[in-house]
């Protein structure tokens, strides 16, 4: 009851008219870096970022957060239309969506990713709000020892969940806890790595390498693979789909709501991890499981279902304990911070307004999405037609003026064009420049948690497996252990690998 | 340019094993304080050490494990120019102002990726940059360098 009166309250905050044009601008926004190949959730959340610094905190993190999940929606469309998928989490729609669009049924495809986009999105949300303010009581009693446990957790299990080797992975990490050291010790504040720059006693930031790792690199990538597209236009009145199609698609939009829900509270790359499990399971369940491949509707269902329901998942570590489960919500934590509002377990007591306020915008958004979206979907298709030579410069300079804006020092740009280049090699090295990322962002509350538990313990290392939080973490550490290895007796890995060999 | 894929990877293993170990020689050099009450250097040193073993690993599995020489596309000219135009972007940013900046970046990237020529690149690079000047200055706020002989 507490929550629906909250909920309510949230919705008035963000029905207000400058909210609402703030959640449409975010989802717009969203769904065009969706669509442009080369643009993600992540670029387009970097991009957007500083020019949320003069709104309120909850405008600003209502339009972000309309970004995130507006990307996912827009990813769909150019894997069924162009056989590019807009953003990783769209590789496997790419599949069954593009055949079925090459048999002239990419209406229906795109319609049922729209739906079923809106199923998770939304059933995601409401696991949001139920899970949210429940943990966040149980967070709010955990001490340092606990709170370190928990960072080492979460970068245990990015190892673990990653795509690539998991000894580049941690390499990945330990290098983005180094980084995340370099400025002022935030407890002796001896300066550390600063070289006797005063630019550099704040760190480096955050913005500007996020934006070289995952922005700049991917333009620059593109600026090698970008092909000539072929678009399949779809007309209006191919969106609806056949009783049928919905039919065939209700299971598969069920399964792949929970798998995405569940897979969003795993940092990483879960949003992509979702969709192949996704599909995996379709696949496993299917009657005709030779047929997928060949414009099954069910492995755009599935996967385009769990892409989007692990957006309000993905939120709940972000919202409760403060830790960014994959990039795109790593930037929304640093939105957040630099409006002043601190995500973690006091923000529902401290910031009832931002809280309440983002999830009534969530279900807003998908509504929006839903509405705006299918209408809209020949104007995006255009967007396609921007040549990569126009769209390149463009996106760098409104990158430049964006990290500008953040701090007035044209050195991050710089950093910007440095980290760029860095971002390019380590992709093309196959190490995911995401671990690294996510490590900045907990480095300093890791550090700064441990040496406070020891302060607290004299000295006395016990204290990090002591204590019954400290013990569930230790367990949860060792039961995804086991985890990891059931999925790859049941082959999930495999799959994965096979099917984006075949895309 | 193309380049071994197993190449790369060892290079770039390489690199981290000396980005580990100059943060190690830079951080033992910060107050470590002991094992129970750890000061500054402590968690860098950790991390420096623990980086160059990560990747040392890496490097010898490598070496080790016989892979196909999969080759790597690594760069080509629009990638080293996009690269070198962002960074000289930034150094010139304050220094020449915001228009200045943003036509000579934008005009060497059209150059250089689209098929405008010079005169339509010239054109397009001055358009674009006052437009945006205008749009994010004016209308959302955003504060931009001047041009140096115009502002203090």
């Amino acid at each position: 009851m507490e929550a629906l009166t909250s909920l309510l309250q949230g919705f008035s905050v963000a029905l207000r008219p400058d909210n609402l044009l703030y959640c449409v601008i975010g989802c717009l926004w969203g769904t065009v870096v969706g669509v442009l190949p080369g643009l993600g959730p992540l670029a387009g959340l970097t991009l957007l970022l500083p020019l949320t610094y003069q709104l309120d905190p909850t405008s600003a993190v209502i339009m972000l957060t309309g970004i995130f999940y507006g990307a996912m929606y827009g990813g769909s469309t150019t894997s069924i239309l162009v056989r590019i998928p807009g953003e990783a989490a769209s590789i496997v729609t790419c599949i069954d969506g593009h055949e079925m669009a090459k048999q002239g049924r990419a209406g229906p495809a795109l319609m049922i990713a729209a739906i079923g986009s809106f199923i998770g999105g939304t059933v995601s949300v409401i696991g949001l709000m139920l899970f949210a303010p429940p943990l966040a009581k149980v967070m709010l009693s955990i001490g340092p020892a606990a709170e370190f446990g928990l960072m080492v957790l979460a970068l245990l299990v990015l190892s673990f969940v990653s795509g690539g080797k998991p000894l580049k992975t941690f390499a990945m990490v330990v290098v983005g806890l180094l980084i995340s050291t370099i400025g002022v010790d935030l407890i002796t504040a001896y300066p550390r790595f600063t070289f006797g720059r005063i630019d550099l006693t704040e760190g480096i930031s955050f913005v500007a390498i996020a934006l070289g790792l995952f922005g700049v690199s991917e333009i620059l990538i593109n600026l090698e693979e970008i092909a000539k597209v072929k678009v399949i236009r779809p007309t209006l009145r191919s969106l609806v789909p056949r009783l049928k199609d919905l039919k065939d698609s209700a299971p598969a939009i069920g399964r792949g709501t929970i798998i995405g829900f569940v897979f969003g509270f795993i940092p990483g790359i879960s949003h992509v991890i979702s969709t192949f499990v996704s599909y995996a399971v379709e696949r496993k369940l299917s009657k005709e499981p030779e047929k997928f491949g060949t414009g099954k509707i069910e492995g755009v269902a599935g996967p385009e279902t769990a892409n989007n329901a692990t957006t309000g998942s993905a939120m709940i570590p972000l919202l409760v304990l403060g830790i960014p489960a994959i990039p795109a919500t790593a930037i929304l934590l640093s939105a957040l911070q630099i409006h002043g509002v601190q995500p973690g377990p006091e923000l529902l007591s401290k910031h009832p307004d931002v809280f309440w306020g983002l999830i009534a915008s969530m279900y807003i958004g998908n509504v929006v999405l839903l509405v705006l979206n299918l209408p809209l979907v020949g104007l995006f298709v255009n967007l396609l037609r921007i040549k990569y030579a126009y769209l390149a410069p463009g996106v760098l300079l409104v990158s430049m003026i964006g990290i500008y804006s953040v701090n007035s020092n044209a050195g991050e740009i710089a950093i910007m064009g440095v980290f760029g280049l860095i971002g390019y090699l380590l992709r093309k090295a196959k190490f995911d420049p995401a671990p690294l990322l996510l490590a900045i962002v907990l480095g300093d509350r890791m550090e700064v948690s441990l040496r406070r538990a020891l302060t607290i313990s004299n000295g006395d290392w016990w204290i990090l497996v002591q204590g019954a939080t400290s013990k569930i973490f230790v367990g949860a550490v060792i039961l995804l252990a086991v985890l990891q290895g059931a999925a790859w007796i049941f082959g999930f890995r495999r799959k994965m690998a096979e099917d984006a060999e075949r895309i | 340019m193309t380049v071994s894929f197993r190449r790369l990877e060892i290079a770039v293993a390489i690199a981290f094993i000396l980005l580990g170990a100059f943060a190690a020689w830079e951080a033992a050099r910060m107050p470590l304080g002991s094992a129970a009450m750890p000061g500054p250097g402590m968690m860098p040193l950790a991390l420096g050490v623990l980086l160059m073993l990560s990747s040392a690993a890496l490097v010898i599995l490598d070496w080790k494990a016989p892979q196909p020489e999969a080759p790597v596309l690594l760069g080509n000219r629009q990638v080293a120019l996009t690269v070198a135009a962002t960074i000289i972007a930034g150094l010139l940013f304050e220094r020449a102002g915001f228009l200045v900046t943003s036509t000579l970046f934008l005009f060497v990237m059209l150059l250089a990726l689209s098929t405008l020529g010079w005169w339509r690149s010239l054109l397009a690079s001055v358009a674009a940059s006052v437009a945006a000047l205008y749009f994010f200055q004016k209308l959302l706020g955003v504060n931009l360098p001047p041009l140096p002989f115009l502002g203090s």
